[in-house]
Protein backbone atom coordinates (compact mmCIF):
# COMPACT_ATOMS: atom_id res chain seq x y z
CA UNK A 1 0.00 0.00 0.00
CA UNK A 2 1.54 3.23 -1.20
CA UNK A 3 1.28 6.18 1.39
CA UNK A 4 0.29 9.52 -0.14
CA UNK A 5 3.44 11.98 0.77
CA UNK A 6 3.69 15.60 0.47
CA UNK A 7 7.28 17.09 0.68
CA UNK A 8 8.54 20.38 0.69
CA UNK A 9 12.22 21.62 0.84
CA UNK A 10 13.31 23.45 3.63
CA UNK A 11 16.85 25.58 4.76
CA UNK A 12 19.98 24.14 5.60
CA UNK A 13 19.51 20.69 4.38
CA UNK A 14 15.96 19.93 6.15
CA UNK A 15 12.55 19.03 4.82
CA UNK A 16 9.02 18.47 5.79
CA UNK A 17 7.04 15.31 5.11
CA UNK A 18 3.69 15.24 5.47
CA UNK A 19 1.70 11.85 5.27
CA UNK A 20 -1.53 11.59 4.46
CA UNK A 21 -2.55 8.94 7.37
CA UNK A 22 -5.26 6.32 5.80
CA UNK A 23 -8.36 6.00 7.45
CA UNK A 24 -7.90 2.00 7.52
CA UNK A 25 -4.92 2.25 9.23
CA UNK A 26 -5.89 3.73 11.82
CA UNK A 27 -9.09 1.59 12.22
CA UNK A 28 -6.69 -1.04 11.93
CA UNK A 29 -4.53 0.16 15.04
CA UNK A 30 -8.09 1.47 17.06
CA UNK A 31 -8.79 -2.79 16.52
CA UNK A 32 -5.58 -4.08 17.60
CA UNK A 33 -5.62 -1.93 20.45
CA UNK A 34 -8.99 -2.47 21.51
CA UNK A 35 -8.04 -6.26 21.62
CA UNK A 36 -5.41 -5.66 23.71
CA UNK A 37 -7.62 -3.65 26.12
CA UNK A 38 -10.15 -6.33 26.59
CA UNK A 39 -7.76 -8.18 28.47
CA UNK A 40 -7.35 -5.42 30.76
CA UNK A 41 -11.15 -3.95 31.44
CA UNK A 42 -13.66 -5.44 33.22
CA UNK A 43 -16.83 -5.66 31.31
CA UNK A 44 -19.63 -7.17 32.99
CA UNK A 45 -21.68 -9.88 31.07
CA UNK A 46 -18.03 -10.84 29.40
CA UNK A 47 -14.91 -12.77 30.23
CA UNK A 48 -11.33 -10.62 30.05
CA UNK A 49 -10.52 -10.56 26.84
CA UNK A 50 -13.52 -11.41 25.65
CA UNK A 51 -15.58 -8.63 24.85
CA UNK A 52 -16.17 -7.42 21.08
CA UNK A 53 -14.95 -4.35 19.72
CA UNK A 54 -18.28 -2.74 19.60
CA UNK A 55 -18.56 -3.43 23.72
CA UNK A 56 -14.97 -1.83 24.10
CA UNK A 57 -15.41 1.22 21.83
CA UNK A 58 -18.49 2.15 23.86
CA UNK A 59 -16.82 1.67 27.25
CA UNK A 60 -13.11 3.78 26.22
CA UNK A 61 -14.67 6.11 24.06
CA UNK A 62 -14.26 6.21 20.25
CA UNK A 63 -12.25 9.07 20.62
CA UNK A 64 -9.94 8.02 22.91
CA UNK A 65 -9.24 5.10 21.26
CA UNK A 66 -8.61 7.06 17.80
CA UNK A 67 -6.44 9.09 19.39
CA UNK A 68 -4.15 6.31 21.07
CA UNK A 69 -4.53 4.83 17.79
CA UNK A 70 -2.63 7.87 15.87
CA UNK A 71 0.12 8.48 18.36
CA UNK A 72 0.76 4.78 17.61
CA UNK A 73 1.19 5.44 13.71
CA UNK A 74 3.38 8.64 14.00
CA UNK A 75 6.24 6.48 13.95
CA UNK A 76 5.62 3.27 11.73
CA UNK A 77 4.30 5.61 8.91
CA UNK A 78 7.34 7.68 8.97
CA UNK A 79 9.37 4.56 8.90
CA UNK A 80 7.21 3.36 5.66
CA UNK A 81 7.23 6.77 4.41
CA UNK A 82 11.04 7.20 4.50
CA UNK A 83 11.42 3.80 2.90
CA UNK A 84 9.00 4.69 -0.07
CA UNK A 85 10.49 7.56 -0.94
CA UNK A 86 14.42 6.30 -0.08
CA UNK A 87 15.82 9.06 1.54
CA UNK A 88 18.35 8.85 3.64
CA UNK A 89 17.93 10.39 6.69
CA UNK A 90 20.37 12.09 8.67
CA UNK A 91 19.88 11.89 12.22
CA UNK A 92 16.48 11.90 14.63
CA UNK A 93 13.37 13.11 12.64
CA UNK A 94 11.37 15.22 14.68
CA UNK A 95 7.26 14.83 14.76
CA UNK A 96 5.79 18.46 14.84
CA UNK A 97 2.16 18.35 14.23
CA UNK A 98 -0.69 17.20 13.07
CA UNK A 99 -3.14 18.34 10.37
CA UNK A 100 -6.88 17.49 9.84
CA UNK A 101 -8.51 16.95 6.42
CA UNK A 102 -7.08 15.06 5.44
CA UNK A 103 -5.31 13.67 8.61
CA UNK A 104 -1.58 14.20 7.77
CA UNK A 105 1.41 13.64 10.00
CA UNK A 106 4.20 16.84 9.51
CA UNK A 107 7.90 15.66 10.05
CA UNK A 108 10.95 17.62 9.68
CA UNK A 109 13.75 15.44 8.88
CA UNK A 110 17.36 16.41 8.10
CA UNK A 111 19.22 15.45 5.20
CA UNK A 112 22.81 14.35 5.16
CA UNK A 113 25.01 17.41 4.85
CA UNK A 114 26.42 18.18 1.39
CA UNK A 115 30.00 19.09 0.66
CA UNK A 116 31.44 20.54 -2.43
CA UNK A 117 34.96 21.30 -1.87
CA UNK A 118 36.53 24.22 -3.86
CA UNK A 119 39.56 23.68 -6.25
CA UNK A 120 41.69 22.18 -3.66
CA UNK A 121 43.85 20.73 -6.43
CA UNK A 122 45.34 23.60 -7.48
CA UNK A 123 47.20 24.66 -3.89
CA UNK A 124 50.54 25.42 -4.29
CA UNK A 125 53.00 25.29 -1.22
CA UNK A 126 56.44 24.79 -0.83
CA UNK A 127 56.19 21.40 1.98
CA UNK A 128 58.78 21.54 4.85
CA UNK A 129 61.28 18.69 3.95
CA UNK A 130 63.08 16.99 6.63
CA UNK A 131 66.18 17.11 7.35
CA UNK A 132 68.15 16.60 10.43
CA UNK A 133 71.74 18.17 11.13
CA UNK A 134 74.57 16.42 13.13
CA UNK A 135 73.91 19.31 15.37
CA UNK A 136 70.79 18.14 16.06
CA UNK A 137 71.87 14.78 16.68
CA UNK A 138 74.40 15.88 18.94
CA UNK A 139 72.44 17.72 20.74
CA UNK A 140 69.76 15.10 21.28
CA UNK A 141 72.61 12.84 22.37
CA UNK A 142 73.60 15.20 24.27
CA UNK A 143 70.69 15.12 26.56
CA UNK A 144 71.33 11.34 26.50
CA UNK A 145 74.17 12.11 28.43
CA UNK A 146 72.50 14.72 30.46
CA UNK A 147 70.69 12.32 32.21
CA UNK A 148 73.96 10.53 33.37
CA UNK A 149 75.59 13.30 34.06
CA UNK A 150 78.78 13.24 36.89
CA UNK A 151 78.11 15.41 40.06
CA UNK A 152 81.52 16.67 42.05
CA UNK A 153 81.61 19.33 45.15
CA UNK A 154 83.83 21.43 44.36
CA UNK A 155 85.73 23.92 46.37
CA UNK A 156 85.36 27.28 44.52
CA UNK A 157 83.51 30.00 43.10
CA UNK A 158 80.49 29.26 41.00
CA UNK A 159 81.23 28.74 37.35
CA UNK A 160 79.01 28.49 34.45
CA UNK A 161 77.19 25.28 34.03
CA UNK A 162 77.68 24.41 38.21
CA UNK A 163 74.68 23.37 40.30
CA UNK A 164 74.61 25.53 42.82
CA UNK A 165 72.40 24.78 45.76
CA UNK A 166 71.23 28.54 47.07
CA UNK A 167 67.98 29.91 49.19
CA UNK A 168 67.20 32.60 47.30
CA UNK A 169 64.35 35.62 47.56
CA UNK A 170 63.44 37.97 44.92
CA UNK A 171 60.59 40.52 45.11
CA UNK A 172 59.32 42.88 42.82
CA UNK A 173 59.91 46.90 43.82
CA UNK A 174 56.73 48.06 44.30
CA UNK A 175 55.99 51.20 43.01
CA UNK A 176 55.68 53.53 45.99
CA UNK A 177 53.26 56.21 44.00
CA UNK A 178 50.67 53.23 43.81
CA UNK A 179 50.11 53.16 47.41
CA UNK A 180 49.83 56.40 48.14
CA UNK A 181 47.65 56.67 45.51
CA UNK A 182 45.46 54.03 47.09
CA UNK A 183 45.14 55.69 50.58
CA UNK A 184 44.23 58.80 48.86
CA UNK A 185 41.16 57.39 47.27
CA UNK A 186 39.91 55.62 50.46
CA UNK A 187 37.45 57.75 52.23
CA UNK A 188 36.08 55.80 55.01
CA UNK A 189 38.66 55.24 58.05
CA UNK A 190 37.65 51.63 58.37
CA UNK A 191 37.52 51.12 55.10
CA UNK A 192 41.00 52.71 54.78
CA UNK A 193 42.27 49.82 57.11
CA UNK A 194 40.21 46.92 55.02
CA UNK A 195 41.80 47.47 52.04
CA UNK A 196 44.88 48.28 53.60
CA UNK A 197 44.98 44.56 54.41
CA UNK A 198 43.85 43.73 51.43
CA UNK A 199 46.07 45.40 49.41
CA UNK A 200 48.96 44.14 51.25
CA UNK A 201 48.03 40.98 51.36
CA UNK A 202 47.61 40.94 47.28
CA UNK A 203 50.91 42.97 46.66
CA UNK A 204 52.51 40.53 49.08
CA UNK A 205 51.89 37.18 46.90
CA UNK A 206 52.01 39.12 43.55
CA UNK A 207 55.08 40.68 44.13
CA UNK A 208 57.39 37.55 45.19
CA UNK A 209 58.76 36.21 42.18
CA UNK A 210 61.25 34.03 43.10
CA UNK A 211 61.47 31.94 47.07
CA UNK A 212 62.95 28.68 47.46
CA UNK A 213 64.78 27.57 50.57
CA UNK A 214 67.55 24.72 48.91
CA UNK A 215 67.01 24.36 45.79
CA UNK A 216 69.35 23.16 43.01
CA UNK A 217 69.74 25.01 40.32
CA UNK A 218 72.04 24.58 36.89
CA UNK A 219 74.21 28.16 36.09
CA UNK A 220 72.24 28.33 32.66
CA UNK A 221 71.35 32.03 31.69
CA UNK A 222 69.32 30.42 28.57
CA UNK A 223 67.41 28.60 31.39
CA UNK A 224 67.28 31.24 34.18
CA UNK A 225 65.70 34.03 33.86
CA UNK A 226 67.16 33.95 30.51
CA UNK A 227 68.15 37.92 28.94
CA UNK A 228 68.77 38.65 32.68
CA UNK A 229 71.99 39.17 34.42
CA UNK A 230 70.37 37.03 37.04
CA UNK A 231 72.89 34.23 36.48
CA UNK A 232 76.08 36.54 35.98
CA UNK A 233 75.47 38.19 39.72
CA UNK A 234 75.44 34.39 41.15
CA UNK A 235 78.88 33.16 39.40
CA UNK A 236 81.86 33.80 41.52
CA UNK A 237 80.14 33.00 44.42
CA UNK A 238 81.31 30.51 46.85
CA UNK A 239 79.67 28.34 48.95
CA UNK A 240 78.35 29.94 52.60
CA UNK A 241 79.17 33.45 50.39
CA UNK A 242 75.60 35.97 49.92
CA UNK A 243 74.82 38.97 47.77
CA UNK A 244 72.15 41.36 46.80
CA UNK A 245 71.39 42.68 43.61
CA UNK A 246 68.36 44.46 41.68
CA UNK A 247 67.61 44.23 37.91
CA UNK A 248 64.94 45.09 35.58
CA UNK A 249 63.72 42.40 33.22
CA UNK A 250 63.62 43.73 29.64
CA UNK A 251 60.52 44.95 27.98
CA UNK A 252 60.39 41.76 25.52
CA UNK A 253 60.49 39.48 29.02
CA UNK A 254 58.76 36.06 27.76
CA UNK A 255 56.73 36.57 30.68
CA UNK A 256 54.17 39.71 30.26
CA UNK A 257 53.52 39.68 33.91
CA UNK A 258 57.62 40.77 34.61
CA UNK A 259 58.49 42.58 31.33
CA UNK A 260 60.12 45.81 32.39
CA UNK A 261 59.75 44.89 36.37
CA UNK A 262 62.29 46.05 38.52
CA UNK A 263 62.84 42.91 41.16
CA UNK A 264 65.06 42.57 43.86
CA UNK A 265 67.18 39.36 44.45
CA UNK A 266 68.72 37.81 47.91
CA UNK A 267 70.70 34.77 47.65
CA UNK A 268 72.56 32.17 49.68
CA UNK A 269 74.91 29.98 48.07
CA UNK A 270 74.93 26.97 50.28
CA UNK A 271 77.02 24.44 48.28
CA UNK A 272 78.50 24.47 44.29
CA UNK A 273 79.01 21.33 42.45
CA UNK A 274 80.51 20.67 39.21
CA UNK A 275 78.67 19.16 36.13
CA UNK A 276 80.56 16.96 34.10
CA UNK A 277 79.07 14.77 31.36
CA UNK A 278 80.17 11.47 30.90
CA UNK A 279 82.38 10.35 27.78
CA UNK A 280 80.41 9.04 25.15
CA UNK A 281 82.21 5.90 24.53
CA UNK A 282 80.58 2.51 23.27
CA UNK A 283 81.24 1.58 27.10
CA UNK A 284 78.66 4.06 28.27
CA UNK A 285 76.27 2.98 25.27
CA UNK A 286 76.38 -0.56 26.31
CA UNK A 287 75.69 1.14 30.05
CA UNK A 288 72.23 2.21 28.69
CA UNK A 289 71.03 -1.42 28.22
CA UNK A 290 69.12 -0.62 24.80
CA UNK A 291 69.64 -1.65 21.28
CA UNK A 292 72.01 -0.18 20.50
CA UNK A 293 75.90 -1.25 21.24
CA UNK A 294 77.97 1.23 19.81
CA UNK A 295 78.46 4.62 19.45
CA UNK A 296 77.75 4.54 16.16
CA UNK A 297 74.62 2.90 16.21
CA UNK A 298 73.26 5.09 18.75
CA UNK A 299 73.49 7.69 16.29
CA UNK A 300 71.79 6.48 13.53
CA UNK A 301 68.76 5.11 16.16
CA UNK A 302 68.87 8.82 16.94
CA UNK A 303 68.90 10.02 13.83
CA UNK A 304 65.66 7.73 13.27
CA UNK A 305 64.01 9.09 15.76
CA UNK A 306 64.28 12.34 15.04
CA UNK A 307 63.47 11.68 11.31
CA UNK A 308 60.05 9.74 12.95
CA UNK A 309 59.25 13.28 14.83
CA UNK A 310 59.79 15.41 12.52
CA UNK A 311 57.84 13.46 10.38
CA UNK A 312 55.04 12.89 12.72
CA UNK A 313 55.18 16.89 13.08
CA UNK A 314 54.95 17.66 9.53
CA UNK A 315 52.17 15.15 8.98
CA UNK A 316 50.56 16.86 11.64
CA UNK A 317 51.05 20.55 10.11
CA UNK A 318 49.93 19.44 6.79
CA UNK A 319 46.46 17.66 8.36
CA UNK A 320 45.89 20.78 10.21
CA UNK A 321 46.63 22.79 6.87
CA UNK A 322 44.54 20.64 4.90
CA UNK A 323 41.55 20.96 6.98
CA UNK A 324 41.55 24.68 7.54
CA UNK A 325 42.23 24.87 3.34
CA UNK A 326 39.54 22.53 2.38
CA UNK A 327 37.13 24.17 4.87
CA UNK A 328 37.85 27.68 3.59
CA UNK A 329 36.72 26.74 0.09
CA UNK A 330 34.32 24.28 0.32
CA UNK A 331 30.04 25.07 0.48
CA UNK A 332 29.28 23.01 3.04
CA UNK A 333 25.46 22.79 3.97
CA UNK A 334 24.28 20.80 7.12
CA UNK A 335 21.56 20.68 8.86
CA UNK A 336 21.28 21.95 12.53
CA UNK A 337 20.94 18.43 14.36
CA UNK A 338 24.32 17.93 12.66
CA UNK A 339 26.02 20.33 15.14
CA UNK A 340 23.83 18.97 18.13
CA UNK A 341 25.37 15.81 17.46
CA UNK A 342 29.07 16.80 17.45
CA UNK A 343 28.38 18.66 20.26
CA UNK A 344 26.83 15.50 21.80
CA UNK A 345 29.72 13.72 21.32
CA UNK A 346 31.87 15.88 22.45
CA UNK A 347 30.16 16.20 25.87
CA UNK A 348 29.86 12.17 25.97
CA UNK A 349 33.86 12.22 25.90
CA UNK A 350 34.29 15.23 28.16
CA UNK A 351 31.67 13.29 30.54
CA UNK A 352 33.69 10.02 30.44
CA UNK A 353 36.97 11.64 31.38
CA UNK A 354 35.23 13.28 34.39
CA UNK A 355 34.11 10.05 35.33
CA UNK A 356 36.70 8.04 34.90
CA UNK A 357 38.45 10.52 36.70
CA UNK A 358 35.97 9.88 39.61
CA UNK A 359 33.89 12.60 39.43
CA UNK A 360 29.90 12.91 38.93
CA UNK A 361 29.17 15.22 35.63
CA UNK A 362 26.77 17.40 37.91
CA UNK A 363 29.22 17.96 40.56
CA UNK A 364 31.98 19.30 37.93
CA UNK A 365 29.02 21.32 36.32
CA UNK A 366 28.33 22.87 40.07
CA UNK A 367 32.13 23.66 40.54
CA UNK A 368 32.54 25.70 36.92
CA UNK A 369 29.60 27.66 38.29
CA UNK A 370 27.98 26.34 34.79
CA UNK A 371 24.41 25.24 34.01
CA UNK A 372 24.01 22.09 31.23
CA UNK A 373 22.77 24.77 29.02
CA UNK A 374 25.85 27.07 29.16
CA UNK A 375 28.30 24.13 29.10
CA UNK A 376 27.12 23.01 25.95
CA UNK A 377 26.81 26.45 24.16
CA UNK A 378 30.67 26.45 25.19
CA UNK A 379 30.89 23.81 22.21
CA UNK A 380 29.33 24.96 19.55
CA UNK A 381 31.94 27.11 18.12
CA UNK A 382 34.50 23.76 18.22
CA UNK A 383 31.76 21.75 17.43
CA UNK A 384 31.20 23.54 14.17
CA UNK A 385 34.97 24.11 13.17
CA UNK A 386 35.29 19.94 13.83
CA UNK A 387 32.27 19.17 12.37
CA UNK A 388 33.03 21.18 9.17
CA UNK A 389 36.71 19.92 9.31
CA UNK A 390 35.57 16.48 9.35
CA UNK A 391 33.10 16.65 6.58
CA UNK A 392 35.32 18.25 4.09
CA UNK A 393 38.05 16.05 4.68
CA UNK A 394 35.76 13.03 4.22
CA UNK A 395 35.67 14.59 1.26
CA UNK A 396 38.19 14.78 0.67
CA UNK A 397 39.12 11.17 1.00
CA UNK A 398 36.38 10.09 -1.14
CA UNK A 399 37.36 12.26 -3.86
CA UNK A 400 41.38 11.17 -3.55
CA UNK A 401 39.98 7.43 -3.19
CA UNK A 402 42.37 7.49 -0.49
CA UNK A 403 41.15 4.08 1.46
CA UNK A 404 43.44 1.72 3.76
CA UNK A 405 43.25 -2.21 2.88
CA UNK A 406 44.47 -4.51 4.51
CA UNK A 407 48.26 -4.91 3.18
CA UNK A 408 48.32 -1.41 4.23
CA UNK A 409 47.91 -2.05 7.54
CA UNK A 410 49.97 -5.20 7.89
CA UNK A 411 53.21 -3.41 6.28
CA UNK A 412 52.62 -0.95 9.09
CA UNK A 413 52.38 -3.20 11.46
CA UNK A 414 55.28 -4.94 10.53
CA UNK A 415 57.81 -2.31 10.21
CA UNK A 416 56.40 -1.03 14.14
CA UNK A 417 56.90 -4.34 15.12
CA UNK A 418 60.86 -4.13 13.88
CA UNK A 419 61.82 -0.90 15.44
CA UNK A 420 60.04 -2.75 18.79
CA UNK A 421 61.27 -6.40 19.28
CA UNK A 422 62.48 -9.06 18.44
CA UNK A 423 60.55 -11.48 20.52
CA UNK A 424 58.58 -13.62 18.44
CA UNK A 425 55.79 -14.67 20.89
CA UNK A 426 55.45 -11.01 21.90
CA UNK A 427 55.46 -9.82 17.99
CA UNK A 428 52.81 -12.05 17.69
CA UNK A 429 50.75 -10.90 20.66
CA UNK A 430 51.14 -7.52 19.24
CA UNK A 431 49.92 -8.38 16.10
CA UNK A 432 46.93 -9.62 17.31
CA UNK A 433 46.49 -6.81 18.97
CA UNK A 434 46.26 -4.36 15.81
CA UNK A 435 44.23 -6.90 14.15
CA UNK A 436 40.70 -6.41 16.14
CA UNK A 437 38.93 -3.42 17.77
CA UNK A 438 40.76 -0.50 19.40
CA UNK A 439 44.13 -1.29 18.05
CA UNK A 440 42.75 -2.01 14.41
CA UNK A 441 40.96 1.43 14.66
CA UNK A 442 43.75 3.32 15.98
CA UNK A 443 46.41 2.08 13.29
CA UNK A 444 43.98 2.03 10.63
CA UNK A 445 43.04 5.79 11.76
CA UNK A 446 46.91 6.54 11.69
CA UNK A 447 47.73 4.59 8.28
CA UNK A 448 44.77 6.81 6.56
CA UNK A 449 46.16 10.09 8.12
CA UNK A 450 50.03 9.64 6.78
CA UNK A 451 48.10 8.71 3.67
CA UNK A 452 46.34 11.64 3.27
CA UNK A 453 48.78 13.88 4.84
CA UNK A 454 51.11 12.20 1.61
CA UNK A 455 48.43 13.02 -0.78
CA UNK A 456 48.13 16.42 0.42
CA UNK A 457 52.16 17.14 0.22
CA UNK A 458 51.79 15.67 -3.48
CA UNK A 459 49.01 17.81 -4.32
CA UNK A 460 51.15 20.79 -2.95
CA UNK A 461 53.76 20.16 -4.97
CA UNK A 462 52.07 19.16 -7.56
CA UNK A 463 53.03 15.79 -7.78
CA UNK A 464 49.72 14.36 -7.30
CA UNK A 465 48.46 11.83 -9.81
CA UNK A 466 44.99 13.45 -11.72
CA UNK A 467 42.22 12.20 -10.76
CA UNK A 468 41.45 10.03 -13.65
CA UNK A 469 44.31 8.21 -13.23
CA UNK A 470 43.01 7.10 -9.77
CA UNK A 471 39.90 6.63 -11.38
CA UNK A 472 40.99 3.85 -13.68
CA UNK A 473 43.32 2.22 -10.89
CA UNK A 474 40.02 1.72 -9.03
CA UNK A 475 38.43 0.00 -11.81
CA UNK A 476 41.52 -2.08 -12.76
CA UNK A 477 41.17 -3.35 -9.28
CA UNK A 478 37.61 -3.98 -9.10
CA UNK A 479 37.76 -6.02 -12.20
CA UNK A 480 41.00 -8.26 -11.17
CA UNK A 481 38.69 -8.71 -8.11
CA UNK A 482 35.99 -10.62 -9.82
CA UNK A 483 37.92 -12.25 -11.71
CA UNK B 1 -50.78 0.64 30.24
CA UNK B 2 -48.95 2.76 27.81
CA UNK B 3 -48.04 0.46 25.37
CA UNK B 4 -45.10 2.18 23.61
CA UNK B 5 -41.99 0.46 22.72
CA UNK B 6 -39.74 1.94 24.84
CA UNK B 7 -42.58 0.48 28.37
CA UNK B 8 -42.00 -2.88 26.50
CA UNK B 9 -38.55 -3.06 26.15
CA UNK B 10 -36.54 -1.63 28.81
CA UNK B 11 -32.54 -2.40 27.42
CA UNK B 12 -30.62 -5.25 25.89
CA UNK B 13 -28.72 -8.15 27.49
CA UNK B 14 -25.10 -7.38 26.54
CA UNK B 15 -22.98 -10.37 27.31
CA UNK B 16 -21.12 -12.86 25.85
CA UNK B 17 -23.71 -15.11 25.60
CA UNK B 18 -26.31 -12.38 24.23
CA UNK B 19 -23.46 -11.23 21.68
CA UNK B 20 -22.95 -14.82 20.61
CA UNK B 21 -26.31 -15.78 20.02
CA UNK B 22 -26.46 -12.69 17.97
CA UNK B 23 -23.75 -13.04 16.10
CA UNK B 24 -24.68 -16.82 14.91
CA UNK B 25 -28.33 -17.49 15.68
CA UNK B 26 -30.03 -13.95 14.75
CA UNK B 27 -30.99 -13.91 18.02
CA UNK B 28 -31.56 -10.37 20.67
CA UNK B 29 -31.90 -10.31 24.03
CA UNK B 30 -33.55 -7.97 26.12
CA UNK B 31 -34.66 -7.21 29.34
CA UNK B 32 -38.58 -6.55 29.29
CA UNK B 33 -41.35 -5.26 31.44
CA UNK B 34 -42.43 -8.07 33.84
CA UNK B 35 -45.97 -7.70 32.38
CA UNK B 36 -45.45 -8.21 29.04
CA UNK B 37 -46.33 -11.06 26.75
CA UNK B 38 -44.75 -12.11 23.61
CA UNK B 39 -46.84 -10.49 21.18
CA UNK B 40 -46.26 -7.22 22.94
CA UNK B 41 -42.66 -7.98 22.76
CA UNK B 42 -42.74 -8.91 18.61
CA UNK B 43 -44.79 -5.81 18.00
CA UNK B 44 -42.77 -3.77 19.90
CA UNK B 45 -39.32 -4.65 18.50
CA UNK B 46 -41.03 -5.05 14.97
CA UNK B 47 -41.93 -1.11 15.92
CA UNK B 48 -38.27 0.07 16.84
CA UNK B 49 -36.17 -1.34 14.48
CA UNK B 50 -38.69 -2.00 11.40
CA UNK B 51 -37.50 -6.06 11.20
CA UNK B 52 -39.83 -8.90 10.82
CA UNK B 53 -39.56 -10.78 13.63
CA UNK B 54 -39.85 -14.83 13.42
CA UNK B 55 -40.45 -15.89 17.12
CA UNK B 56 -40.03 -14.62 20.77
CA UNK B 57 -39.06 -16.61 23.51
CA UNK B 58 -39.57 -15.34 27.06
CA UNK B 59 -38.29 -16.57 30.58
CA UNK B 60 -38.73 -15.21 34.48
CA UNK B 61 -35.37 -14.52 35.87
CA UNK B 62 -35.35 -15.40 39.47
CA UNK B 63 -34.28 -12.40 41.80
CA UNK B 64 -30.97 -13.25 43.65
CA UNK B 65 -31.53 -13.36 47.57
CA UNK B 66 -29.91 -13.66 50.35
CA UNK B 67 -30.73 -14.47 54.26
CA UNK B 68 -30.49 -11.78 57.25
CA UNK B 69 -31.10 -14.55 60.04
CA UNK B 70 -34.83 -15.23 59.89
CA UNK B 71 -35.63 -13.20 56.96
CA UNK B 72 -35.02 -13.39 53.46
CA UNK B 73 -33.74 -10.06 52.04
CA UNK B 74 -33.83 -9.53 48.12
CA UNK B 75 -30.15 -8.45 46.82
CA UNK B 76 -31.30 -8.12 42.93
CA UNK B 77 -35.05 -8.34 42.07
CA UNK B 78 -36.01 -10.67 39.23
CA UNK B 79 -36.73 -9.46 35.94
CA UNK B 80 -38.16 -10.75 32.47
CA UNK B 81 -36.13 -11.86 29.54
CA UNK B 82 -37.38 -11.90 25.86
CA UNK B 83 -34.90 -13.83 22.94
CA UNK B 84 -36.49 -11.90 19.86
CA UNK B 85 -35.46 -14.35 16.73
CA UNK B 86 -35.55 -12.60 13.75
CA UNK B 87 -35.90 -13.65 10.34
CA UNK B 88 -33.00 -14.31 8.20
CA UNK B 89 -31.77 -11.69 6.77
CA UNK B 90 -32.54 -8.62 9.30
CA UNK B 91 -30.34 -7.54 11.91
CA UNK B 92 -30.40 -5.02 15.16
CA UNK B 93 -27.19 -2.68 15.57
CA UNK B 94 -27.70 -2.79 19.47
CA UNK B 95 -25.08 0.03 20.01
CA UNK B 96 -27.03 2.73 18.17
CA UNK B 97 -28.88 5.04 19.94
CA UNK B 98 -30.09 2.59 22.65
Amino acid sequence: MTLTIQIEELEQQQQRVLIEVPEERIKKEMRKNARKLAYDLRIPGFRKGKAPYRVIIKRVGEANLRAEAQEELVQPLYEEAIAQEKITVYGQPSFDDTKQWPLRFVYTISLPPTVELGDYRALRRDVDEINISEEAIDEAINSILEEYVILDDVDRPVEVGDLVLLDGHGELVIDIEEDEYLEETAVDPDEIEDIDEEEEEEDWSDSIIFDEENTELVMDSNELFPGTPFVDHIIGLSAGESCEFTFTFPDDYADEELAGKEVEFSIDVTNVQSRTLPELTDEFVLELKQKEETVAELRESTEKLLIRQAKDDIQNDLLDALGKDLVADATITYPQNAIEMEIDDMIEDVKAQIEQSGWKMEDYLRLQGQGEDEFREDFRENATTRLTTNLALGEFLKQEKITVSMEDLEAEIEKRLDSFTDDENLRNSIRGYYKQGQGLDMISSQVLMEKTAVRFADILTGNAPDLDVLDAVDTAVDEGEEE
Amino acid sequence: MNTHWRNIIRRPVVTEKSNFQADFYNQYTFVVDDSANKIQVKQAVELAWDVAVEKVRIANMPAKRGRRGRHIAIRKAGWKKAIVTLQAGDSIDLFEGV
